[in-house]
């Protein structure tokens, strides 16, 4: 479990000698590896004076325990935020309905939600803008058993899925997937289990044909259970992308502004690392992570779920399948898709404008 | 202040100020112009309700969520009891006990919710097992406390009538202990609540709770705020049955004849 939020006004001496440690070595390991002088070194290598540090609340949709929040954990270790002049703090709350809620209420300036979560609010009129985009497709799996296993949307037809509560992310892209697979949505019954490993054995039971996890616990889960099948089961075919939001309130503060692109550009640079890493297996990535003593959990002590897991979010989550926008680059034509396939489904009532909620023009440019 | 004014005090009072803070929260989210997102104003929270009243699945999710806390809560009342009584009675074993006693109680039982659903399924049991652990704590240690309350004195009399163990122990302990008893179970009836609620959060696809997260889930603030008024009238009304019961089986006590006494 991840010691409480990442936050620490004053930092530890030894938190701050293992992140020297950490950012040193990952640097000659780069360097060794022939990459040093294409790949970014570690921010915390130029870290800016503390005294000058803004302070920034950023809420996270669900606790910092999964590679999903990679770049904000790597961001935070690497001394990314530091180095573009922010204090931040990490905060989780529950679910993307929540971090929405919070932007709203002024208490975090950006926070990352997906399209399926924020075009509802959005449409409904909510001041959110999107600025940039963290995940250009959904990660979702679907764990089952090889007696039944479920690979597909239409294979749900008739059997009883798992997901980690009603009316979230999951069961919205379920839906879709549903729909897409021309299979009726109330064929499928819908239970809350925990979405963990151990929800396998429910599975084992016959209590669920499948539920569906994050990808670390798919990655976990499928070396720990050989007799499990782990699938996108069509669920990563229904458009769904991760962006950045804020609102337009804060778009008008100079100040906030700065505050937003540098939180942007330390995100950009920390991702960018990661994904340069991966020549190196991550193991500067990991190790950075593992030094800093900010973060625990099961997955990141897992050399073969890290590294299986980073390499889906590197290759296949962060960065354009078309391979022509940058990272954070907005994919317009995406989201317009994605409002149109919600309209079309039911999620959405449709007829707006999504482009008036989404912009380039905050991307750090540096 | 009369009689006559007590007796009518709650019928002033709590209407009043359930007025007042309509009228509070009214005003904030009117004045301070906040966003319905995050706190919507009384009449849509109303709206909302009525809206939900009017849904056949409310009524289905009502029946669901009551029959897992009443469950639970004879579960709990029924363990507890014996657990107490025993405890009460037999000092050494309370004695050996106690440390495990009070981990068991102060553990976040909350946090077994997610082993309590793969262990005992997403249906009815996972919930009922969480609301009787709840309730019990509550309801043992007060059992407890009735049965080392009883006065010397009464078993003293008690050993000079003659009665035996059984006599002794039906009509003193047992007569004794009602009143810690009917203590215990106010707050575990309470308990037993929050326990089931909890649990559908977490597990199934039932119940009130689940209605809760499938709510917040759809950003609907108004629906999420009538749900839990919803079970806050709930919670409200099975105290007062305990509460109630506590009148019916207890008139003779302090706690229920001194309040008769007052509003007579």
């Amino acid at each position: 479990m991840i010691t409480a939020v990442t936050h620490r006004t004053t930092r530890s001496p030894k938190r701050r000698i293992a992140k020297i440690v950490a950012a040193t070595l990952a640097a000659g390991a780069l360097a060794l590896s022939g990459c040093a002088s294409s790949a970014p070194e570690p921010g915390g290598t130029e870290a800016a004076p503390e005294a000058k540090l803004t302070k920034m609340v950023v809420v996270t949709f669900l606790p910092l325990e999964s590679f999903t929040f990679t770049p904000e954990m790597f961001a935070y270790a690497g001394g990314y935020f530091e180095k573009h002049g922010l204090d931040v703090q990490l905060q989780p709350v529950q679910g993307t309905a929540a971090a929405i809620q919070t932007l709203l209420g002024g208490a975090t300036p950006i926070t990352r939600a997906s399209t399926v979560d924020v075009f509802p609010a959005m449409e409904k009129g909510q001041p959110i803008v999107a600025i940039g985009t963290m995940a250009y497709k959904s990660n979702l799996r679907v764990a089952s058993a090889k007696e039944n296993a479920i690979e597909s949307a239409a294979d749900m037809e008739g059997q009883v899925m798992g997901m980690g509560s009603i009316g979230g992310t999951s069961e919205k892209m379920l839906n879709l997937a549903l729909d897409d697979a021309d299979v009726p949505r109330d064929s499928v019954t819908r239970q809350a289990v925990p979405v963990t490993g151990a929800t396998f054995e429910l599975v084992k039971q016959k209590q669920l044909a499948g539920y569906i996890v994050s990808l670390d616990t798919s990655i976990a889960l499928a070396e720990q259970n050989p007799d499990a099948v782990i699938s996108s089961a069509d669920l990563g075919d229904a458009p769904d992308l991760q962006t950045w939001i804020t609102t337009p309130a804060n778009l008008e503060d100079p100040d906030k502004v700065k505050d937003i692109q540098a939180f942007l550009s330390a995100i950009r640079e920390a991702t960018q690392f990661v994904i340069d890493d991966a020549e190196n297996d991550f193991e500067n990535v990991l190790q950075i992570l593992r030094d800093s003593g900010d973060f625990a959990f099961a997955a990141l002590d897992d050399d073969d779920v890290a590294r299986q897991a980073l390499e889906v979010y590197t290759s296949q989550t962060w960065i354009d399948a078309e391979g022509d926008r940058a990272l954070l680059e907005n994919d317009f034509d995406g989201w317009v898709a994605a409002y149109e396939t919600y309209a079309k489904s039911g999620l959405l009532e449709g007829g707006k404008d999504p482009l008036e909620w989404i912009t380039d023009d905050y991307l750090p440019t540096d | 202040m009369s009689p006559r004014m007590l007796k009518a005090l709650p019928w002033i009072v709590t209407p009043s100020l359930v007025v007042i803070i309509v009228v509070a929260w009214w005003a904030i989210v009117t004045l301070l112009n906040v966003n319905p997102f995050i706190f919507p104003p009384p009449q849509a929270v109303g709206a909302s309700f009525i809206q939900l009243l009017s849904e056949p699945r409310t009524w289905a999710a009502v029946v669901v969520t009551v029959s897992e806390v009443i469950i639970g809560f004879v579960i709990a009342v029924v363990c507890g009891v014996v657990v107490g009584v025993v405890l009460g009675k037999v000092q050494w074993l309370e004695l050996s006990l106690r440390p495990l006693i009070v981990i068991a109680q102060v553990a976040p039982k909350v946090a077994f919710v997610p082993l309590f659903v793969i262990w005992f399924g997403f249906g009815l049991t996972s919930k009922v097992v969480l609301a009787a652990l709840l309730a019990f704590f509550p309801i043992m240690l007060n059992v407890l406390l009735g049965v080392r309350s009883v006065e010397q004195g009464h078993r003293e009399v008690m050993q000079s009538l003659n009665a035996s163990r059984r006599q002794t122990f039906l009509q003193l302990d047992m007569r004794s202990l009602q009143p810690y008893l009917f203590a215990g179970m106010e707050v575990g009836i309470v308990l037993a609540t929050i326990g089931a609620i909890v649990g559908e959060y977490l597990g199934g696809n039932n119940g009130l709770g689940n209605m809760v997260v499938s709510a917040m889930n759809s950003l609907d603030a108004a629906r999420t705020f009538a749900l839990i008024l919803l079970l806050s009238i709930i919670g409200l009304v099975l105290y007062l049955i305990v509460n109630e019961a506590k009148r019916f089986v207890i008139p003779w006590h302090e706690s229920v004849y001194g309040l008769r006494n007052v509003s007579a």
